[in-house]
């Protein structure tokens, strides 16, 4: 089970190496990805996904309900829990939007990576701590490999 | 009928942890209520105050999603899968509400 009122989120350091890589490959679109660990607050490996947005991947992202269910299955099936997804904000700051905000689920971290002019930036950390609660910024801490 | 649900990650503090449960009803509304009798805000997570299927809510009877047959009201056999899955999505740009 997820633990929502976690206020810190650990991740091993090449985990946040594979979120600056795959945000900057993506560029100038938004990239996206799933974060498994094996406990509440404790990422400890990032699943690049496809960006499946269909109008305007620049300031979107959509992961497919296919790709989420594989991602849910992968984890289930190696002890791990899902804990959320990353997305990137191309040339925007690493703060959640409305739109962001509109789909988050409690119980699933939303980290958000700024990508400015195709090099990533700030990363940040997120929940709600309930359906109809607006966003917590969470302490974000990475640990050396 | 009897089916299997299987749950999200993010519902599952709702099940005890389980990530498939049985749950009887003759169609996808009454599947729901059945799960919300024992775990009443999984209710509140899956329909809207006006008994809707929430927008960021997918639901899939045998990995066909309801939308496209009766909604809530789509008809269940003994031994159907029902999934539920989050919509992941979002960006910069706000956009309205699927």
């Amino acid at each position: 089970m997820n633990d929502v009122a976690s206020p810190t989120v650990r991740m091993a350091h090449g985990v946040l190496s594979a979120i600056r890589q795959e945000a900057t490959r993506a560029y100038p679109h938004e990239g996206c990805g799933a974060l498994l660990g094996p406990a509440p607050g404790e990422v400890s490996e990032t699943l690049p996904l496809p960006n499946q947005e269909q109008g305007n991947p620049r300031v979107r992202f959509t992961v497919s309900p296919q790709d989420y269910l594989a991602t849910e299955a992968s984890a289930d099936s190696r002890g791990l829990s899902l804990l959320g997804f990353w997305h990137s904000h191309p040339d925007h700051p690493a703060r959640p939007s409305p739109t962001d905000r509109a789909y988050a689920w409690p119980g699933l971290l939303t980290l958000v990576i700024a990508v400015e002019r195709g090099s990533p930036g700030e990363l940040t950390a997120w929940d709600v701590p309930g359906p109809e609660a607006p966003f917590r910024q969470l302490e974000l801490r990475v640990d050396p490999d | 009928m009897s089916v299997r649900v299987r749950i999200p990650t993010p519902l599952r503090p709702l099940t005890g942890g389980r990530a498939l449960v049985e749950a009887s009803g003759a169609n996808v509304a009454e599947v729901i209520g059945a799960l919300a009798s024992d775990a009443p805000a999984l209710r509140a997570q899956l329909l809207s105050e006006d008994g809707k299927l929430r927008s960021f809510v997918n639901l899939y009877l045998n990995g066909e999603d309801v939308r496209s047959r009766s909604g809530l009201d789509t008809a269940l056999a003994d031994g159907d899968e029902l999934t539920i899955v989050p919509a992941i999505a979002g960006g910069v740009r706000l956009r309205p509400a699927p």
